[in-house]
């Protein structure tokens, strides 16, 4: 079944757009079966649970435990290829 | 407009030694200039707190900004700190970031808002363009610097 990841930043407007259009590219290209919804850090905190993944660039509260990853690198582009490899890991199992 | 150097309204070389006190130069070009409106520096001051915005690049920078209806038209404020000022990094408020560039971003429709977030990131990952901005003394040399970054670029 694909993996659901939530891709998150403060609005859920701005930078998850800017991450959304990155992560999609690089689930395509490594073609990774996963479904991928745009959301924010308030939003998130109700619904964690029916993702597999949170990718976000803002700090998540300690309540969600879903794993959460931290798209910064993505969207600077600096130290994006490390939190792409991660991204695929934790879409492997 | 086409490039980011079409939005820069105002470039500052400040001394100022807290978060506070540059987000409030910058924001008092943006609001006297009639780009945003008075709630705007509160409002930035606010998010910059809950939503912190520095990032780390060859030259650490911020992009402090804030929601849509603050702002009368778009416009970007551009400040270079003689001094770095520990901002917190985005994503992970626990990590500091010792900024030297500041963009302040008031932009008013999201479609754009995400180009032009783009474009600077494009922009920031230029250690030569950095530099180059950090030496500037003018608007207008600001201005040129930035011309060859264009807007919604992928």
């Amino acid at each position: 079944m694909a993996k659901k990841i939530a891709v998150i930043c403060g609005t859920g407007a701005a930078t998850s757009t800017i991450i959304m259009s990155k992560l999609s590219k690089f689930l395509k290209e490594k073609e990774i079966n996963a479904q991928t919804t745009q959301s924010n850090v308030n939003a998130i905190a109700n619904s964690y649970k029916d993702f597999d993944l949170i990718v976000s660039t803002t700090h998540v509260p300690n309540s969600v435990t879903t794993k959460t990853i931290n798209a910064v690198p993505i969207l600077t582009g600096i130290g994006a290829d490390k939190v792409f490899a991660e991204i695929e890991e934790e879409l492997k199992e | 407009m086409g490039k980011v150097s079409d939005y820069i309204v105002d470039f500052k070389r400040l001394s100022e030694f807290s978060v506070e006190k540059v987000l409030r130069r910058l924001s008092d070009s943006l609001i006297e200039s009639g780009y945003a409106k008075d709630s705007f520096l509160r409002s930035v001051l606010e998010r910059e707190e809950t939503y912190p915005t520095g990032l780390p690049a060859s030259i650490g920078v911020a992009i402090p900004h804030t929601d849509p209806h603050h702002i009368h038209k778009p416009g970007i404020s551009i400040g270079v700190l003689q001094e770095p000022v520990v901002f917190q990094m985005m994503g992970n408020s626990s990590e500091r970031i010792h900024v030297e560039i500041v963009f302040m971003l008031a932009i008013k429709d999201p479609k754009e808002q995400v180009k032009l977030l783009q474009s600077l990131m494009e922009l920031i990952q230029s250690e030569e363009l950095l530099s180059r901005l950090k030496e500037c003394n003018s608007l207008d040399e600001v201005k040129s610097s930035l011309t060859i970054i264009p807007i919604g670029s992928d």
